[in-house]
């Protein structure tokens, strides 16, 4: 199952999707601990890939975001 | 002999921290977004002059006087905090002596967090199964308010003061029963009050008040919210199963699920994950907030009117939280 992680980061964003690029900066896109928990909740229940909370803290991109959801690829 | 809850009362602070006061202090701050993610639109709060044994002490008598119970009939008393008055004694002796219970009573306290109340009725229904106790109040109760900085709006957000006391009587057939625990202190990281206590300063660096911008009040609790979601959804369905298997009930026989009140976003996450309705999950934190061991049984207290603890019907209980801790009960009401 192939992840398009801006897809997914703008619906957690709850922006459009043209508004993320892979190397966009997560915290300037408005990333803060409850996209932490969207994101964990949906990798968990639609990909059924746990993320591993350090790694998330250390991501600043969508292309990392897409790395912690390798599992699902 | 088998053991029952008799009775639940819950005693909340009149003081309360609204999200519009959050707002107030934290411009920066999205009401509706952090609402609608937690479920919390207020909290209550301790006053300045009360501690957590006031709010034990509270609970203990209203649950006493509206039951009629007689504080004789007492044969032991639990009372589960992580906010104690002092360092000693323990706060069951203060709450011991002002319920006026006899002084051949057993007082104990267990300082579990969110698995507090789960843990408290297995050690209810041992005292009675042993036959060292036929009434076991258990008491809930804690200031989590006090342990957190005023900077820090992400715990802010979701703890509130509250207390419930719990009456567990002995019983012809078991009403709580297939009891299952976990631990795992290599979690402690996780959630943790790093000021306060007797051990080092610097153990949990994440946990550091210089580290996380905060001009120290001597306890500055720490969550780190991701390690603490990924727990839950660790250790929650394997619970519910353990649990279930214990008791021999199809998850389908279940009438309603309690587990602890962290907040909606995670509550919800562990239904559909469970695979329960929503009429059969049980999410009551808007006017409390997280109020750690208190959260499961001011829930029942609250979904009553929903049919929850109804006689006849069935409840499985599940805690989870600081330690890391965990554990999980069956309930015939």
């Amino acid at each position: 199952m192939a992840v398009d992680v801006r897809e997914l980061v703008a619906e957690i964003l709850e922006e459009e999707v043209g508004s993320v690029d892979l190397d966009s900066d997560l915290e300037v896109l408005g990333w803060d601990s409850l996209s932490d928990l969207t994101l964990i909740s949906i990798a968990d229940e639609r990909f059924g890939v746990t993320i591993d909370p350090k790694a998330l803290a250390d991501a600043e991109t969508p292309a990392d975001i897409a790395a912690l959801l390798a599992p699902a690829a | 002999m088998p053991a029952r809850i008799a009775g639940i009362a819950g005693y909340l602070p009149s003081g309360t921290l609204t999200n519009a006061d959050l707002a107030a202090r934290f411009p920066e701050w999205s009401v509706d977004k952090i609402a609608g993610k937690t479920g919390i639109d207020s909290r209550h709060v301790a006053a300045p002059d009360q501690t957590t044994s006031d709010l034990a002490i509270a609970a203990g008598l209203t649950l006493l006087a509206r039951d009629g119970i007689d504080p004789a009939s007492v044969d032991h008393l639990i009372v589960c905090t992580q906010t104690a008055d002092y360092v000693m004694p323990a706060t069951s002796l203060l709450v011991h002596h002002a319920l006026g219970l006899r002084s051949s009573a057993g007082a104990t306290d267990i300082t579990h967090g969110c698995s507090g109340y789960v843990y408290g009725l297995g050690l209810a229904a041992a005292l009675i199964d042993s036959g060292q106790a036929s009434t076991v109040l258990l008491i809930t109760a804690d200031t989590y308010t006090r342990l957190i900085n005023d900077a820090d709006k992400s715990v802010r957000t979701l703890f509130g003061d509250g207390a419930a006391a719990t009456l567990v009587v002995a019983a012809e057939s078991p009403g709580i029963h297939s009891f299952v625990y976990g631990s795992d202190g290599s979690g402690a990281e996780s959630l943790v009050v790093p000021g306060g206590g007797l051990g080092p300063a610097g153990r949990f660096p994440a946990a550091d008040p210089a580290s996380r911008g905060l001009d120290s009040n001597g306890y500055d609790l720490y969550m780190d919210g991701t390690a603490v979601f990924n727990f839950a959804i660790r250790v929650v369905p394997e619970t519910a199963q353990a649990v279930l298997a214990k008791a021999g009930w199809p998850g389908e026989q279940v009438d309603s699920w309690v587990l602890h009140q962290a907040n909606a976003f995670m509550l919800n996450h562990l239904r559909r994950k469970l695979g329960v309705p929503a009429d059969r999950f049980v999410v009551e934190l808007g006017d409390t907030g997280n109020t750690v061991s208190s959260s499961i049984p001011l829930a029942i207290e609250a979904a009553r009117e929903k049919g929850v603890a109804a006689p006849g019907t069935r409840s499985v209980l599940i805690g989870f939280g600081v330690g890391l801790s965990w554990a999980g009960m069956a309930v015939d009401w």
